[in-house]
């Protein structure tokens, strides 16, 4: 597996075509006034107008390699990404931007989160699903931009709007921060869809009031104050698409 | 395959341990402070003591001639009832650390603190202690300085508490926390019984003691204690955890009634030193006591939540306990809210605290016909007398009155009323 892995090398300016008649080509990019000249893999040239390109993926923009995979080095990114781990599931959708610097890409997420707490009351054990809308700034950066599998380390700051379905009546929460900090992998693929896969630690704070109406204490109901941090390790799918 | 099963295997494990929440819980909740003292002073404190005005009633109990009221923590007042038109206050048996007492005969049987006490009432003005077991109800806890362990004093706090802490899941099981001297918690498991089941808060009968010739039963929060007399003394023969949240005990024939706040369970004590659980009847949670009548019982379910008791229903619930071993329900009545109940032949009394006392027709035992209900009456404990076919005893809010019932016209006469704090 590695030394396939190590055997597709990275073509240098590399690009990719789709010209008319639903054909896709890809090699080392030579450019002239008004025409590409593409040194394809089997070592011919093949030239055409700029005109005839229906869709390009220039140098700047992709890392192309000798399988005919490639990954974005440039531009918007758009993004969908599925997370579950112990109490918690989630999703988000991402849009991203990679300005080329230095492996550094920024951009942001809403998210849809569910997580399931447990916390003892007087008396009472409490079991809370805490719905959450997240909106949040992220960063990532990949150590090994050129490389045919991209690792790179996350970190994402956000706010979550809470809120508790089914104890609507005698619970309150806050809204509160969510932090992410995750170690992944983005793998090249010959279409514009790259997956990658992450192992996230993901912390949110939940505080809020929860009033037992059931084991009232001489006709009191009392109340109990929780503040917990969500602390999950989880395991994320997702994909990201450029244009 | 192996090693992708090794590799999800681990992946489960990583991610399974590392979701530890971490953060606090603020609770408001009740800390018990323990009280340590010299327990042989109490043991050695002379039981009779002249007349004392009621500070605060709590225990009742309804003689042939004797109306007993419990001062909680304190004692007993003594009243010769021998004319239930005018009860009079002869005498207080001095008996610190007690809220639960049973009466036999001219015996009082009662729980003080650690121990089980048997006083001697023949002479109404002059109690004395017959015998003592110490230790009954668990070994003293003692302090560093030899003191044993006598009681807590309560107070309401707010504290914040780390999340999964111990103090997180003791508060859980009982929304009280208990410190000792050196300010350590005191697992629940480890406070005497006697100082956890004890002390209702309303007035009333209900027992936690029960007697069946030599045996005395008496029911904590878990347990069921089984002693035995032999002579002028008693020994423990048996101690058998029988379900939690055990409330009321009530003996007939070869049976014991057990009322816990979510089932109702029969003992079978035909042997009387080792008491089985035969049968249990599962209901809703709330408070119910148990009365059995021949082949059926009657089980009070309230839900009245303001004194601490919870649950959604207001029943008189009709139990089939003629097989034992399988206690069936085959009827219901809705109440207000029950509390206490007493019989006087076919007729059910039914003590429905602020909203009154109603009176049930049972005839037919297994299918009670309420026939009125007087809301003028406050009734949370309801007591036949002994004797007297047509007199009863009900715990009101401010007193225990005595009712002369006519059963043609299902009316109550008042007789007498003993003002309580």
């Amino acid at each position: 597996m590695g030394a396939k892995f190590v055997s597709f090398s990275q073509i240098p300016n590399g690009a990719i075509f789709h010209l008319p008649g639903d054909n896709t080509v890809k090699g080392q990019l030579f450019v002239s006034d008004t025409a590409y000249h593409l040194t394809l893999y089997n070592k011919t040239v093949l030239s055409f107008s700029k005109y005839d390109a229906l869709k390009a993926y220039l140098p700047e923009e992709i890392y192309l390699f000798s399988n005919g995979k490639f990954n974005y080095k440039k531009g918007f990114l758009f993004g969908l990404e599925a997370t579950s781990g112990i109490n918690h599931v989630s999703s988000n959708l991402s849009v991203t931007y990679t300005p080329n610097f230095h492996g550094i890409e920024y951009g942001m997420n809403i998210g849809s989160h569910l997580n399931f707490v447990d916390f003892s009351a007087i008396t009472n054990w409490v079991w809370l699903d805490v719905s959450s809308f997240t909106v949040s700034g992220l960063i990532k950066y990949y150590p090994l931009q050129t490389s045919l599998r991209r690792p790179y380390v996350k970190a994402s700051v956000g706010h979550a709007s809470n809120s508790i379905p089914n104890f609507a009546g005698n619970t309150t929460i806050k809204n509160s921060a969510v932090l992410e900090f995750g170690l992944g992998y983005t793998f090249s693929s010959k279409s514009r869809t790259k997956w990658y896969v992450e192992l996230t630690q993901y912390n949110m704070k939940i505080n809020g009031t929860f009033t037992d109406n059931v084991n009232t204490n001489q006709g009191v109901a009392p109340i109990t104050e929780f503040d917990i941090w969500l602390n999950r390790l989880m395991l994320r799918f997702g994909f990201v698409f450029g244009k | 395959m192996k090693k992708n099963f090794i590799y999800l295997a681990s992946a489960a494990i990583l991610l399974a341990s590392c979701n530890k929440n971490s953060g606090t819980i603020t609770h408001t909740y009740n800390k018990a402070t323990a009280q340590y003292a010299d327990i042989n002073e109490v043991r050695n404190t002379a039981v009779a003591a002249p007349a004392k005005n009621i500070q605060k009633a709590g225990k009742i109990y309804f003689g042939n001639a004797v109306l007993l009221i419990g001062e909680p923590n304190k004692g007993i007042h003594v009243f010769d009832n021998s004319n239930p038109s005018n009860p009079v206050n002869v005498s207080f048996i001095d008996l610190p650390y007690t809220n639960e007492f049973y009466v036999h005969g001219n015996q009082i049987y009662a729980i003080s603190h650690y121990d089980l006490v048997k006083i001697n009432i023949s002479d109404l003005a002059n109690p004395v202690v017959e015998s003592r077991l110490d230790n009954a109800f668990g070994t003293p806890i003692k302090d560093n300085q030899g003191r044993i362990l006598m009681g807590f004093t309560y107070e309401v706090v707010t504290e914040e508490f780390k999340l999964n802490s111990p103090e997180e899941e003791m508060l859980r099981q009982n929304n009280k926390l208990y410190y000792d001297y050196q300010d350590k918690l005191i697992p629940v498991s480890e406070v005497p019984s006697s100082f956890i089941g004890s002390g209702r808060k309303e007035k009333g009968t209900i027992n936690k003691i029960a007697l069946d010739n030599s045996h005395v039963y008496v029911v904590g929060g878990e347990e069921l204690y089984t002693f035995q007399e032999n002579g002028g003394s008693m020994s423990k023969v048996n101690e058998q955890e029988i379900g939690s949240d055990i409330e009321t005990i009530y003996e007939e024939g070869d049976y014991l009634y057990v009322g816990t706040k979510s089932s109702m369970i029969v003992v079978n004590n035909s042997n009387p030193s080792s008491p089985t659980v035969s049968g249990r009847y599962t209901h809703e949670v709330s408070c119910d006591p148990v009365l059995p009548n021949g082949n059926i019982a009657y089980l009070t379910l309230r839900s009245v939540q303001a004194d601490g008791c919870n649950g959604f229903v207001n029943l008189l619930e009709v139990i089939d306990i003629t097989n034992k071993n399988n206690p069936t329900k085959i009827g219901d009545v809705t109440m207000a809210s029950p509390y206490g109940m007493t019989m006087l032949d076919n007729h059910l009394f039914v003590g429905e605290g602020n909203n009154g006392i109603s009176i049930l027709d049972v005839t037919n035992a297994s299918n009670p016909v309420k026939l009125v209900t007087y809301t003028s009456i406050k009734a949370y404990d309801v007591l036949k007398h002994p004797s007297l076919n047509d007199v009863i005893l009900v715990t009101g809010n401010s007193g225990l009155k005595q009712y002369q019932f006519n059963p043609n016209t299902n009316t109550l006469v008042e007789l007498s009323n003993v003002d309580l704090p």
